[in-house]
């Protein structure tokens, strides 16, 4: 599992990482989100023992990766936002010398070489130079890179950063693959929809400092008072907008044809009884629902939009 | 594997979109490829196993393993550099100019070739195309390997792998050996052809390998030790024009001992050659490996301790310091050698202390895991903790004790020729050691070792003072009596430069000792004082979480998948 512990890292004044701290379960995907120089590299870096914290410290299953870095990077695969590549090598090359690195021999290296380019799909490309792979085709070899070793824990940096729409479907469904399999995955991304739909818990952070943690709904939940509520009537009617009208709660109120939208103030109780006065009232209903917040509307609820 | 919902599923998409989509899912459902068709293709060879059938199975089979045990660094810049067209070019143009070397040789001293000596004339040329690459072309090839890692952001990469920084570095190194070999085999036959014309023999063939052997391994060393030491452009082409440098340097030096030491003067037929060669290849192979150490230090982890092992390779490049000064008094029956060893040894204590003072004060816990523990080893080992105060204890007790037994050493032994007793001038040189040292180190305390400048500034301090204390007896001079001191005196004790030359050309009387001894004890004491950081660090035990992956990790690795 991956845990943090109060980490704070600064850079001259700036406060890059403050007292933050959290903690990805075995076999979770963990979405860190946040605005650019919101701190979200700094953290994974210091994760992946290529910063030390000024305070605090992070650890991957129990290990320290400030006083044993060397333990941690046993068990950690780690795909940074941007990587360099070496001249003259190509794909298997690549994958070989990552994996001797590892310490991986024989025959481990061979079938874990082969598992690797099967998994990625870059056996068709083992031959090729890596200066002449697409953007799309990097970020699976720098993927199969951070997999050779069979790690538990997985901390990616913007892997979708660069892809097109048919990559972006592949790496969702590879990274639910990864998780199944047990894998802890930290996963940073731009791409707030695709995050809400592979991780089981995100975390929003901005200068710094982490400002929610939770499942998708908990955040939501917390971050926003009002609820969306749209009503479909069977025919027009003005007393159904004059009864919503009239209710203290409720805002934005907005009809288009029979269609009502509005927001309600209040927990799902205030929900139960807005929907029981219109059912009194013999207001002709054909649809009552509450529409959530996208994972966009609850970041930008939840940040101000600041810059360090 | 679980399947999830896509959005995209749920959408209305063109036709060929939907097929797509539908082709995408079966691809994804299989169980290993998960991205990209499913591909039939033979695997790459390296993604094979060795085949094991007959003779040549078995030979793949033995490379197979063999490579298995190799540094993973010196596969992967082998294979990067052999494949490059720099070696390429610089392989093809250093055959190409041994053979026109070899004819143009052949075609001048062509009647002569058959009955007079002309292997020395033609070997000259063969070592000057030899050292180009090999004292040239390695070590600046060595420089780049290294700093381009830092540069094109593949250092990070390396770093999170399970490779540690000491075999990063020797990865390097031996790939730059490796390409040396190469050289050498491209000019060997040429070289056997000399000796067959005669006019040179082997050991003066062996003689002129071995020097350019070890300077462009102490040349590669230096360069894998600097290229770390800076980051951005500008910094890295100074560090750059350092070696080019240090490069044309040791060309010139080795340049001069080879053609007219060795082809010209024939110094491998004595034994004073082959104990000059001896001595020096010692001191340049311990120089070598404390290149490669603080090298791997600068690119370690700083929670690891990457002081102590350097401290070791010191002391004991001192000891073969100190092995070659008293072997040369010895050879020579002249014991200015055993000043100029106390001399050297003073400048290399600053130097290093100077270093040493700039290290963190903090201790990561790692770091404390190894400190010693019982009174005993705290009482001798402390020294070679990591630290500012125990580096300042380590150059000053190391340093003074072969600088003063170097003096005891020199006097027992009752030296006829020379011309200040060795004791008297060890004293001296003790002086300075802890004079200069000590207030650098009082000067410099407020400054937190943690920062950048702290290295230039302290070394800055350093320099300031044994230049300030080199002006100071003149300027008092110039003041009292209107002008420049025209012989020694005990003033002039504290200028190092002027007791230095005395001490060697008219001799230092043992009074003049006893003022600068005293001041460098107090001074020595005042920081004794002042350590307080030394004894504040305790060991810490090892977690048992530490202790228990350890031991499951000396296991051999399950198998995978």
């Amino acid at each position: 599992m991956i845990s943090l512990d109060r980490v704070s890292r600064w850079f001259g004044s700036t406060h890059a990482v403050n007292e933050v701290s959290f903690d990805v379960p075995r076999g979770d995907v963990f979405g860190y989100i946040g605005p650019n120089g919101a701190g979200k590299t700094t953290s994974m870096r210091i994760l992946a023992t290529l910063e030390i914290p000024n305070s605090g410290d992070a650890k991957i299953d129990g290990l320290s990766s400030v006083n044993d870095p060397d333990l941690v990077r046993r068990r950690l695969g780690f795909m940074p936002d941007s990587f360099g590549t070496y001249r003259n090598t190509n794909c298997a090359e690549y994958l070989d010398f990552y994996a001797r690195s590892h310490g991986l021999v024989g025959r481990q290296r061979t079938a874990r070489m082969r598992w690797v380019m099967d998994f990625t799909g870059l056996r068709p490309l083992a031959d090729k130079p890596i200066r002449g792979l697409s953007k799309g085709m990097r970020q699976r070899l720098c993927l199969g890179r951070a997999l050779i070793h069979d790690p538990g824990v997985l901390i990616l940096d913007e892997p979708a950063a660069g892809l097109d729409p048919r990559a972006r479907i592949e790496l969702r469904k590879i990274i639910r693959t990864l998780a199944s399999d047990g894998k802890t995955i930290l996963i940073s991304s731009h791409i707030l929809t695709e995050l809400a739909e592979m991780c089981d818990r995100i975390g929003i952070i901005e200068q710094g400092r982490l400002l929610a943690t939770g499942t998708v709904d908990e955040i939501r939940g917390a971050a926003t008072t009002h609820r969306r509520i749209s009503i479909e009537l069977l025919e027009a009617s003005d007393a159904a907008m004059n009864l919503l009208a009239a209710n203290p709660l409720v805002s934005n109120l907005h009809c288009d044809g029979l269609l009502i939208r509005m927001s309600l103030a209040g927990d799902r109780a205030e929900q139960a009884n807005l929907l029981n006065s219109l059912m009194q009232a013999g207001l002709p209903i054909l649809e009552f629902r509450s529409v959530d917040h996208t994972l966009e509307e609850v970041f930008l609820a939840v940040t101000q939009g600041r810059v360090q | 594997m679980s399947e999830t919902t896509e959005p995209v599923s749920s959408m209305t998409i063109p036709q060929s979109d939907a097929s797509e989509a539908a082709s995408l899912d079966a691809t994804i459902a299989q169980p290993q490829v998960m991205l990209g068709p499913t591909d039939e293709s033979p695997h790459h060879p390296l993604a094979l196993d060795p085949s094991g059938d007959g003779w040549w199975g078995f030979v793949e089979n033995l490379i197979y393993q063999v490579t298995d045990h190799l540094n993973p660094i010196l596969v992967k810049e082998s294979r990067e550099s052999l494949k490059s067209r720099q070696f390429l070019i610089t392989f093809l143009l250093l055959l190409g100019l041994t053979l026109f070397w070899t004819c143009i040789g052949i075609i001048f001293n062509a009647p002569d070739v058959y009955y007079m000596p002309t292997g020395a004339s033609l070997l000259s040329g063969y070592y000057l195309l030899l050292a180009i690459p090999i004292v040239g072309l390695v070590p600046l090839t060595a420089f780049r390997s290294l700093s381009s890692e830092i540069e094109n952001d593949t250092f990070e990469l390396l770093s999170v792998t399970e490779l540690a920084s000491q075999q990063i570095v020797r990865g390097k190194f031996a790939s730059a050996v490796l390409q040396m070999v190469l050289y050498f085999a491209a000019v060997m036959p040429s070289l056997a052809f000399t000796y067959l014309l005669r006019g040179v023999s082997l050991l003066e063939i062996a003689m002129i390998l071995i020097a350019i052997m070890m300077s462009g391994l102490a040349l590669t060393a230096l360069a894998l030790m600097i290229a770390p030491l800076m980051s951005g452009y500008m910094a890295q082409a100074f560090t750059m024009l350092v070696l080019i440098a240090a490069i044309v340097f040791v060309q010139f030096v080795i340049g001069a001992i080879c053609m007219e030491g060795i082809l010209y003067h024939g110094v491998a037929a004595g034994i004073e050659g082959w104990m000059f060669t001896a001595l020096t290849s010692l001191n340049v192979g311990v120089l070598i490996v404390i290149f490669l150490k603080t090298a791997a230090a600068q690119i370690a982890p700083v929670s690891e301790n990457r002081s102590t092992s350097i401290r070791h390779w010191l002391v004991v490049f001192q000891a073969t310091w100190i092995i070659a000064i008293t072997t040369t008094a010895f050879y020579y029956d002249d014991f200015e050698p055993i000043n100029f060893g106390s001399f050297s040894l003073t400048v290399y204590w600053l130097i290093v202390g100077a270093i040493l003072l700039t290290e963190s004060t903090e201790m990561s816990p790692r770091v404390r895991r190894g400190l010693p523990s019982t009174i005993a080893s705290r009482a001798f080992f402390t020294a070679f903790v990591p630290g500012p105060s125990s580096g300042y204890l380590f150059a000053i007790c190391t340093g003074s004790v072969a600088i003063l037994a170097l003096g005891v050493f020199g006097t027992m032994l009752q030296p006829n020729n020379v011309t200040t007793e060795p004791i008297t001038y060890s004293l001296i040189m003790f002086s300075y050691l802890t004079c200069f040292l000590g207030l650098t180190r009082l000067m410099t305390l407020p400054l937190k070792s943690r920062t950048a400048l702290s290295l230039p500034v302290t070394i800055g301090v350093l320099v300031a003072l044994v230049v300030l204390a080199s002006v100071t007896p003149s300027v008092l001079s110039v003041v009292f009596t209107g002008e420049l001191p025209s012989r020694y005196s005990s003033l002039e004790v504290i200028d190092p430069i002027w007791s230095s030359t005395e001490g060697f050309q008219s001799g230092l009387p043992f009074y003049i000792a006893i003022v600068p001894t005293f001041t460098g004890l107090g001074i020595t004491a005042v920081n004794l004082g002042l350590m307080s950081d030394l004894y504040k660090y305790r060991k810490v035990a090892v977690p048992s979480r530490v202790i228990h992956d350890r031991a499951v990790h000396e296991q051999p690795r399950e198998s995978l998948s």
